[in-house]
């Protein structure tokens, strides 16, 4: 079985949000959403820092759905619109969303993006990849891991675009893997683990 | 906006070009049957038409990314990371390229020629042919020439306007602007000593996994260089070492191991306290100092000059003045007597007092070693905000516990008026500690324009000798303070506003012109105050299916399947042609980037074997790239210590040209504005630093509507400044001092050191409440720095000013 | 029909505002849930608020009722046929929020056709099917005198009120992730509240039936309802407590949203509930000389709904005030980046609520018209002798 995984490495991100605008183009995200985001991790603002001037720190946490083993979002979802695939990836089938938005309720990262009005497109084109369906008003949206490039083999767009190469992506279920092993290795580990989701989305140091 | 700016809205703009779309993609199928693989399908499951193109993307983010975009019915849809050139390394993207899918849309491009209705500065504007632009703008042009004469043309391109050529200014003689001002802040004060052009290191930037430690000097490439940050991110899971010296906590501080919040303005004051701890610990390099350093050249103590062979003349005119000098003289222990710096059987001495035709003489390295005897680490400290350990300790590490690289910015510190003494003492630290020309070690700015790649060979399309730029003897940034005879101007680009501080005396000066048209592509700041303004075309747009042809990242790039030039604009080719066509002289020029691009490889192979095969045809039958035969994982160029483009072609720590301004060492000064003790402070107390963003390349992509989600004009504050002024993250604040003040949003950030602002550099004007960045910035100009090889840099740091609620 | 005539000033107003939410309604179909004050960051709103409350003021009214039957006390029968109608309403004005927040409503049959188990949502649109059916049930036996039946409904009647709560409960009670609604208790508060809502609303009702001469409630009954309503509200103030000290005692992240509740952003309603909604009416309804004053025991009634509206506001909006991970820029919605939850309700949401709640007030005064016969009339001693003496209920035929 593939069981579709992500690892991020936060010591080499650098918080450029490349990933995040390559998520926009990739799934012709619309204006007013995002798929993929990058936080500075604990701060108010964009770019701040934690502890006090001068003994400072600062992370970045690029977060976006994290494919959740146990998804919360899709045991709540009433009508089986959002699903979990077998290659692992979690998605929604968009002609079955309701938009009751009980996985927004539900999922501990905020990685749902719900369109709250027609989707509005700046450039007004549909960009992005032509093979990714288009969502209309009243369905929730999030990151796919790419369904539709990694349908066709091809790695996921905001693992492509990282410059740092901060981004692994690949199958959980092989151990040798570069994620699996990157992994097991350098102590991925989960947020919010203790939510029980058990999310495919790893980070590490 | 005009009224037809207006009503020409995208969704009008687009059903326009969808029109066009059928015609293109008769003349892109012509193109496959020409050039082989140009529109190779980029998914064989389409429905829609897609074809791919490449090309190498922005100069001025220091990187030149090759990207590849899927257009899609005519439109830009996709872009990616380059296919075409092979590792990972090289085929790199950022944000900004990706954006551009956004960017190339904005509503904000300028759309049609258009002419001032209204008062300058006012931004209003009315359609006009482009026969009616361009001639008004010849028009205007010729007649200032017959006034004041050919001088008083002033054509000058942005930057990023300005890269593959610039015909026209050559074409009417016209002054250029002279000095560059913009960031050869320390580059004055390093080239002396290593040479003209050592900002840039002379090693491979994929090195710094080799470094045991890298300092980085108010450069912060996590933004500033965000591509090239990869090897720094290298080079801390290797374990390296990493110091950031920079005012405020930025990305590259937080991967730092360890963060000097230096005070603004004063870096010189922390390199020297090094310094000193380096020369009275003895930690310096010796026989690095002996060999490859002017510490043994003589110096006469009476005239501070050098003592120099009046017959033998050295290797290398001086990057100064490019005249030819006599080469230095040490002091040989064998023969105790003078002798020439090269001469292999001499055994010079370090220090020592002597006596030469009755002038007593030493050496530099005694002048440095009494001149560290008058700093103390106590100053050094004070003055910096650097604790005095903190200072020697990284003076121990840098010294001792190489390889080390020094990486300096070339915006931050550098803008300040004495950046020429933070460059001369740091130059002295890196030759001193010998930390230079061996794997692992560095001085520059590793911001991309490093050696990391191999750079190609290609011809320049010259013009007949009688057109050439003219003399500029006014450097742009002068113009409004220093007489000059300058008025009419064309710009490519927001010039005006984006490379000179103190905007309003800029723009006060430009109004003051006969005349002044600008070539832009979105509404850029200066745009408010042209009388013509022309809609240039981005890089992704021709009128040709073919447009630049670049060197960049060990690859040669020809822009190919360009998608037609949006709105009414045209490429910067074609609207130089037109204007050139204005006195008859378009036949001097390119008639095409195909023809500029087969020029420029025409015979390569002949000047420079490595070129053989890249001819043009072979680049469109590879979708545009190809890579020299040496780039690749491997390439490692292998900068040495061997030879400097110094006079003596050793590095040279004692500018004899500034002996006379007591600036032969680098004697501390405070900045012109961004000094504790100045009186200003009581009004103005707080310093203004900028620096660049990912969401900008200077400012570029100000009219990005994705960005503009993110991102705009923001002034960052610490708490405790805020705080003391009422002011919260969200709230508009007004930054003045004397000379200007602009609206911005504050966001109250703890990255900053208490005292000190920063705000990206920069936004035009339109996406202000009011004012902009450029009003309250330093225009001073130092006077040493007209002897100095880039002339002053323009401080654009050196900055006081008050914050108050909008 | 008759109170519509009685009433054209008032049925004219709701009519009008019913026109004008139905208006809002077609508005939010064609433009999106955009309409709303809502958010990726605040993904539920008023409908969902709005939904929690009718759930819980409906299920006041059919367990007094269906206690009657189950826990044959007798007195209450009387006011079970007001009770069971208000019921009715309160259920339909729930599910007709719930239709009203989907954004996809044209959908909304998949959840008949793909109906996906272990989704709450699944069960809880069930069970108030269930729900409303029982009732329909229940007022179409009364009506009929059919006491036999009437006896087997309110059997069913009482575990399904309390499971109808419990389900809306565990809508949000299940979500790991909201700190705020995570919580066994949850069910059982929701019963509580329900109980004390459902119950002064019926009061409310009654005191207001009696007032237009429409339906007597005796004295005595008025004064018994009052006192268990004041048993109720000293349950629900109960559960709330051990749910607080809960959340605060272990110092961790629960302490956080009870400092957003006790002095943040939905301080306010959670204030007004403990006080306004639970110590006042309490303290009122607690002296049984109070609860012979029908002014007093109005007055504190209005105060429970009000306080348990407060209550829904404020377990529903503080546990979207933060967000799990923090860090800027937050969330993206429509107007921007958050970093918190921002909800203030629409012009839109609000005119559809009245708009709804019109539409109910309209449903109860057709169905009083129908159902409830005047005191006046005589048909009600008629209508007594014909259903005999083991009648252990007031049918109110007309
Ligand atoms: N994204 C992006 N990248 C760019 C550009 C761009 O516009 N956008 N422009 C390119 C160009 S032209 C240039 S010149 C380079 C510049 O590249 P950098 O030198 O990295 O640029 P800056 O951000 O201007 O300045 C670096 C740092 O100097 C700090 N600083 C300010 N004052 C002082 C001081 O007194 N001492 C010290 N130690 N630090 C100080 C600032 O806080 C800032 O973090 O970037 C290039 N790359
Ligand atoms: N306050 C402050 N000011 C600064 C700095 C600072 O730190 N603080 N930094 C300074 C530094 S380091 C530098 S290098 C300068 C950079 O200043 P520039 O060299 O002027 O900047 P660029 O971004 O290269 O040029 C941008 C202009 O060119 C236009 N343009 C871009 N592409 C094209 C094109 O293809 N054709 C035409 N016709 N126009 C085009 C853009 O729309 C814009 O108007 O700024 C300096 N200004
Ligand atoms: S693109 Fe890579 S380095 Fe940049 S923010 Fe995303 S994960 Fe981090
Ligand atoms: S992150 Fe959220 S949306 Fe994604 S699978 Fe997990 S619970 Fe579902
Ligand atoms: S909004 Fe759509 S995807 Fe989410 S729970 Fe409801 S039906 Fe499922
Ligand atoms: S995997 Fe694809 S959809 Fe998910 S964040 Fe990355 S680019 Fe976006
Ligand atoms: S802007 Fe970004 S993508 Fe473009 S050349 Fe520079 S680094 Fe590469
Ligand atoms: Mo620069």
């Amino acid at each position: 079985m593939t069981k579709y995984g992500m690892a991020i490495n936060k010591t080499r991100c650098i918080g450029c949000h490349t990933c995040a605008y390559a998520c926009k183009m990739q799934n012709g995200v619309a204006k007013g959403a995002r798929w993929n985001r990058v936080l500075t991790e604990g701060c108010d603002v964009e770019d701040g820092a934690l502890g006090q001037y001068p003994s400072l720190s600062r992370t970045y946490l690029p977060l976006a759905c994290q494919h959740c083993e146990n998804p919360a979002c899709q045991r709540v979802c009433p009508t089986g619109a959002t699903y979990k695939d077998e290659m692992g990836r979690v998605e929604i089938d968009y002609d079955k969303c309701i938009g009751c938005r009980m996985c927004m309720a539900a999922c501990p990262y905020n990685a749902r993006s719900f369109n709250w009005e027609e989707p509005v497109h700046q450039p007004d084109f549909v960009y992005g990849d032509k093979d990714v369906p288009q969502r209309t008003k009243g369905v929730a949206e999030k990151c796919t891991f790419c369904k539709e490039r990694t349908d066709r083999g091809e790695e996921p767009r905001c693992v492509q675009c990282c410059p740092l190469d901060a981004r692994i992506f690949g199958d959980l279920d092989d151990p040798n893997s570069e994620v699996s092993k990157a992994i097991a290795t350098r102590h991925g580990y989960q947020l919010l683990e203790e939510q029980g989701t058990r999310p495919q989305v790893y980070y590490f140091e | 906006m005009s009224e037809t700016q207006k009503t020409l809205s995208r969704r009008s703009f687009l059903k326009g070009t969808g029109a066009a779309a059928g015609a293109l993609g008769l003349a892109g199928a012509a193109g496959v049957a020409a050039t082989g693989n140009l529109l190779a399908p980029a998914n064989a499951h389409a429905e829609s038409e897609e074809r791919v193109a490449h090309l190498c993307h922005q100069f001025h983010c220091l990187t030149g990314c090759n990207l590849k975009c899927t257009i899609r019915d005519e439109k830009i849809s996709i872009i990616e990371p380059s296919d075409l050139v092979k590792d990972k390394k090289h085929s790199t993207i950022c944000l900004r390229g990706i954006n551009e899918v956004d960017h190339i849309y904005s509503e904000d491009r300028i759309k049609v020629p258009m002419k001032r209705v209204g008062e300058r500065g006012e931004g209003k504007f009315e359609q006009i042919s482009w026969d009616e632009a361009i001639k008004t703008i010849a028009d205007n042009l010729k007649e200032a020439q017959q006034k004041y004469g050919e001088g008083s043309v002033f054509i000058r391109k942005s930057t990023e306007a300005g890269i593959g050529f610039d015909f026209i200014t050559q074409l009417l003689r016209a002054d250029s602007g002279g000095n560059w001002g913009l960031d050869r802040g320390q580059a004055n004060g390093l080239g002396p000593a290593f040479g003209p052009w050592s900002y840039l290191p002379n090693r491979s930037a994929w090195e710094m996994k080799d470094a045991a430690t890298i300092i980085e000097l108010s450069h912060n490439p996590l933004e500033s260089a965000m591509v090239w940050s990869r090897p720094l991110m290298d080079a801390k899971e290797a374990g390296a070492y990493i110091v950031c010296i920079d005012p405020r906590f930025t990305g590259t501080a937080a991967k730092a191991n360890e963060w000097l919040p230096v005070r603004p303005g004063t870096d010189a004051a922390l390199i020297q306290g090094m310094l000193k701890a380096v020369v009275e610990n003895g930690w310096y390099d010796e026989e690095f100092v002996m060999a490859h350093t002017s510490c043994p050249y003589l110096v006469n103590r009476t005239t501070g000059k050098s003592v120099r062979s009046a017959e033998v003349v050295a290797p290398n005119p001086t990057v100064v003045g490019a005249e030819e000098v006599g080469a230095p003289l040490v002091w040989d222990t064998v023969t105790n007597a003078p002798a020439l710096y090269d001469n292999p059987d001499v055994v010079p001495a370090l220090e020592g007092e002597w006596t030469v035709d009755g002038q007593p003489v030493t050496t530099e390295f005694a002048l440095i070693k009494e001149w560290l005897g008058t700093l103390t680490l106590d100053w050094a400290a004070e003055t910096s905000g650097i604790d005095k350990q903190t200072i020697v300790d990284l003076a121990d590490r840098y010294a001792n516990n190489g390889p080390a690289i020094i990486d300096i910015g070339l915006g931050g510190a550098d803008k300040y008026t004495n950046a020429d003494v933070l460059g001369h003492s740091t130059a002295m630290l890196v030759a001193l500690c010998g930390q230079y020309g061996k794997k692992g070690a560095g001085y520059g700015s590793y911001c991309g324009l490093g050696a990391n790649d191999p750079a190609a060979t290609m011809n320049y399309w010259v013009l007949p000798e009688e057109y050439h730029a003219g003399e500029s003897p006014v450097a742009m940034y002068d113009m409004p303070y220093t007489p000059n005879n300058i008025h009419a101007a064309l710009t490519f680009g927001d010039a005006f506003t984006l490379e000179a501080g103190a905007a309003q005396d800029m723009l006060n000066w430009v109004k003051t012109l006969d005349f002044f048209a600008i070539v832009d592509l979105y509404f850029s700041s200066a745009v408010d105050y042209a009388d013509v303004v022309l809609p240039a075309c981005t890089k992704f747009e021709c009128e040709e299916n073919v447009k630049q042809l670049r060197d960049s990242m060990g690859h040669v790039m020809l822009a190919n399947g360009m998608v037609q030039p949006l709105f009414e604009s045209k490429s910067d080719l074609q609207i130089e042609r037109l204007l050139a066509a204005q006195w008859g002289l378009e036949d001097l020029l390119p008639k095409t980037y195909e023809e500029l691009a087969r020029f420029s490889l025409e015979g390569v192979a002949e000047l420079d074997p490595r070129m053989e095969g890249i001819t043009y045809e072979a680049l469109l039958a590879n979708g545009g790239v190809m890579a020299l035969p040496e780039t690749g994982d491997d390439f490692m160029p292998d900068g040495t210590a061997d030879f400097f483009l110094t006079p003596s072609t050793r590095i040279e720590l004692y500018f004899e040209y500034l002996s006379d301004q007591g600036q032969a060492l680098p004697v501390y000064e405070d900045a012109n504005e961004a000094y504790e003790a100045n009186p200003k402070k009581a009004t103005y107390p707080l310093y203004f630093t900028q620096g660049k963003s990912r969401y900008r390349i200077h400012a570029y992509y100000s009219a990005s509507e994705w960005f503009q989600e993110d991102f705009g004009p923001r002034i960052n504050i610490a708490p405790e400044d805020a705080e003391a002024r009422g002011i919260a993250t969200g709230d508009d604040v007004r930054v003045f001092n004397d000379r200007g003040s602009f609206v911005a949003t504050a966001l109250v950030n703890r990255s900053l050191q208490p005292g000190v602002l920063f705000m990206a550099e920069t936004t035009y004007t339109r996406y202000y409440k009011d004012g902009f960045l450029q009003n309250v910035t330093n225009s001073a100009r130092l006077e040493r720095g007209y002897s100095m090889f880039f002339g002053p840099q323009i401080p654009y740091n050196d900055v006081l000013v008050e914050v108050e609620k909008a | 029909m008759e109170l519509f005539k009685r009433n054209k000033v008032a049925t004219a107003v709701l009519v009008m505002l019913a026109a004008v939410g139905i208006g809002a309604w077609v508005w939010q179909l064609m433009n999106g849930l955009t309409v709303t004050g809502m958010s990726n960051g605040v993904s539920w709103g008023t409908y969902i608020i709005m939904f929690m409350f009718f759930v819980g003021l409906s299920a006041g009214g059919l367990i007094v009722a269906s206690s009657a039957s189950v826990f044959h006390i007798k007195a209450f029968k009387k006011v079970a046929l007001p009770a069971i109608i208000l019921s009715t309403v309160c259920i339909c004005l729930a599910g007709m929020f719930v239709l009203i927040d989907l954004g996809g409503i044209q959908r909304v049959w998949r959840i008949v056709t793909g109906p996906n188990p272990a989704s709450p949502l699944v069960w809880d649109m069930a069970v108030i099917t269930l729900y409303l059916i029982i009732n329909i049930l229940y007022l179409y036996f009364m009506r009929k005198g059919a006491e036999r039946a009437v006896t087997i409904v309110s059997r069913f009647a009482l575990p399904t009120a309390v499971l109808v709560h419990s389900v809306t409960a565990w809508i949000f009670g299940l979500q790991i992730a909201k700190e705020g609604w995570f919580t066994a208790i949850l069910a059982p508060i929701f019963v509580a509240s329900a109980m004390d809502s459902g119950l002064a609303l019926l009061l409310i009702v009654l005191a207001v039936l009696n007032g237009t001469g429409r339906f007597e409630t005796p004295k005595e009954l008025f004064a018994s309802l009052a006192g268990l309503l004041a048993t109720c509200i000293a349950i629900d103030a109960y559960f709330i407590g051990c749910e607080l000290l809960t959340m605060g005692y272990p110092g961790a992240s629960g302490a956080e949203t009870l400092a957003i509740m006790t002095s943040g952003a939905t301080a306010p309603f959670f204030w007004f509930e403990v006080i306004g909604g639970l110590l006042i009416p309490f303290l009122v309804l607690v002296f049984a000389k109070n609860r012979q004053k029908t002014g007093l025991v109005v007055g504190a009634s209005v105060l429970v709904v009000l306080g348990v509206l407060c209550k829904r506001i404020w377990l529903l909006l503080t546990s979207f005030a933060t967000l799990n991970i923090e860090g800027a820029p937050g969330v993206m919605g429509a107007d921007g980046w958050s970093l918190l939850g921002l909800y203030a309700p629409t012009l839109v949401e609000i005119a559809i609520v009245v708009g709804v709640i019109s539409v109910g007030a309209l449903g109860f005064m057709a169905l009083a018209s129908k159902l409830l016969v005047p005191v006046a009339e005589t048909e009600k001693a008629k209508a007594r002798a014909a259903a005999g003496s083991d009648l252990d209920f007031d049918p109110q035929v007309a």
